[in-house]
């Protein structure tokens, strides 16, 4: 019976923006200009930040789970920290120091002439700063349950680092990185606070989905309700493909 | 043996959901006590107002104001004043973008004053507008980083895509204002960026981000220091009008009456004190 309030507390709330929402006008409102921009936009900055968090995040969580550093908690600490900091102080933070009076903004504004702060590339640092600590701490957790017997076989059978990487724990760890991805993914589709601190608002070059669910509800609240079931339904797709594809794996190993 | 291990795993597996069981009671237990707590709170604040109301004599008022973000520096001023003048008085403003506030008054926050940047915000609640009433004016400045890094020297700056310039998002008052001084200067302005709010966007000048932002002269004065004030000409200039009003139903309950003390101070003494701030008469 507890369980039962406890699962309609958290259904309520999606199941009435479901009843509330201006269904009449859900075609017209998708496919208004503004609209489409902040989905074109979002989906766009979410996929580049989910390859930079890959890119950049898988090599990290390598070395955080098998190298063995002064130092090595720490680091861990840290690079879990944006998972728990509230995001507007991520932007906060990432205007410190990539503004361009921050530390390393000016040197980027002055030498190369790069101002991230209400850019699209801000927009993806911004969301890759909030992301890529989930699939840096889900792989993480997948290379140290894996055991590193089948690494070090390989190594004794001759296998150069790089091989061994490539043919024996990418493949074993595989769930978890796409279950790194997704949830990196998802969270950076999300994104409001650091996004809007730092990129700033602009339709088409700034303005993502979330913010334009914000902003909507002081002109059009329907139209907010029709972007914020858009953001609802991509969530739910992407809880069912962890459910059904990766979770079950991830749990097994 | 291996009629034993199943047995064994049937076991393990049920003890550990009987446990996740028991830890999701546990928390819906704890959400339910805090959903509860704060519905009793609530309705002990009601309980309490109640009782004042028969014991007028003792008048401890407590107003929500729900304030335009350019006015949360003057008004925090002149609550003190209120509270200081009235003992047992307590204000507590809420500040940020006049339309988001209208919005959430419109959807039930429990405001029991409002103060907007322009008259649209005051119609968006409607008939919870109790009185409306002008209680002062401002204009519009163009408000740049200490030092002018960028040498803007007037509005046109907002039409030229080599300065980064930033406004008002367009649902908020002076997102509004800029627009419309800015088509009487015949200009198309090319922003970086339309802030939520009057006061993120002075932030952004102040932190350097921005080469200039159109904001309120009231605002340029409160950042002195960090930020300095280029003028917009007389002819492109635009009056914001300020109103305030009590919300809620005109007769309605002992926060009526604080409301309209305070509503009545900003239409008094308060006026000196907006005077003081930069604000022009209603």
């Amino acid at each position: 019976m507890l369980a039962s309030l406890g699962a309609a507390f958290l259904c309520l709330p999606i199941v009435a923006l479901v009843v509330e929402a201006p269904w009449s006008r859900f075609v017209d409102v998708l496919t208004s200009p503004a609209v489409r921009a902040a989905l074109v936009l979002s989906l766009g900055t979410s996929s580049i930040a989910a390859a930079f968090s890959v890119v950049l995040g898988v090599p990290l969580a390598w070395v955080l789970a098998r190298a063995d550093f002064v130092g090595r908690g720490l680091l861990r600490g840290v690079v879990a920290l944006p998972i728990v900091l509230p995001p507007v102080v991520g932007g906060v933070a990432l205007l410190a120091a990539l503004g361009r009076r921050g530390v390393l903004g000016g040197i980027l504004e002055s030498r190369f002439g790069v101002v991230l702060p209400f850019s699209t590339a801000g927009v993806v640092v911004a969301q890759t700063f909030v992301a890529m600590p989930f699939l840096v701490v889900t792989v993480e957790a997948a290379l140290r349950a894996h055991r590193s017997g089948d690494e070090d076989a390989a190594v004794v059978l001759g296998a150069s680092r790089w091989r061994t990487f490539r043919e024996v724990t990418l493949p074993s760890t595989a769930p978890a990185v796409m279950a790194g991805v997704v949830l990196a993914w998802a969270r950076a589709l999300g994104e409001f606070g650091a996004t809007v601190t730092f990129a700033g608002n602009l339709q088409g070059r700034t303005q993502t989905l979330p913010l334009a669910v914000y902003l909507g509800l002081e002109s059009d609240p329907g139209a907010a309700t029709v972007m914020s079931l858009v953001l609802v339904a991509v969530s739910l797709a992407v809880l069912v493909g962890l459910r059904s594809r990766w979770l079950p794996e991830l749990v097994r190993r | 043996m291996s009629r034993a291990a199943p047995v064994d795993r049937g076991e393990h597996r049920a003890r550990p959901r009987r446990r996740s069981v028991a830890l999701l009671g546990a928390g819906v237990v704890v959400v339910g006590v805090a959903l509860l707590g704060v519905t009793m709170a609530s309705c002990a604040d009601d309980a309490g107002t109640a009782d004042a109301a028969s014991d007028r004599s003792s008048v401890p008022g407590t107003v929500v104001v729900f304030a335009a973000s350019s006015l949360s520096d003057v008004f925090t001023t002149i609550a003190a004043d209120v509270e200081r003048a009235s003992p047992g008085f307590d204000v507590q403003i809420n500040s940020g973008s006049s339309s988001t506030l209208a919005q959430q008054i419109a959807a039930g926050a429990p405001a029991t004053v409002f103060a907007s940047a322009d008259r649209a915000a005051m119609e968006r609640i409607g008939p919870a507008a109790v009185s409306p009433a002008v209680f002062a004016t401002n204009q519009l400045a163009i408000a740049v980083p200490a030092g002018n890094p960028a040498g803007v020297s007037g509005i046109g700056a907002f039409g030229e895509p080599s300065v980064r310039t930033g406004l008002c998002a367009a649902a908020a008052p002076c997102g509004r204002y800029a627009r419309q001084s800015l088509e009487r200067a015949g200009i198309t302005p090319t922003p970086v960026t339309e802030e939520p709010d009057v006061r993120s966007l002075l932030a952004k000048v102040a932190s350097g981000d921005l080469d200039a932002g159109l904001v309120y002269a009231t605002d340029v004065r409160a950042a002195a220091g960090s930020v300095d004030a280029v003028a917009v000409a007389p002819a492109d200039q635009v009056q914001a009008q300020y109103l305030i009003t009590a919300v809620g139903a005109p007769d309605g309950g002992p926060s009526a009456s604080a409301a309209a003390t305070f509503v009545d101070w900003v239409l008094g003494p308060g006026q000196q004190t907006l005077r003081a701030a930069g604000f022009g008469a209603p």
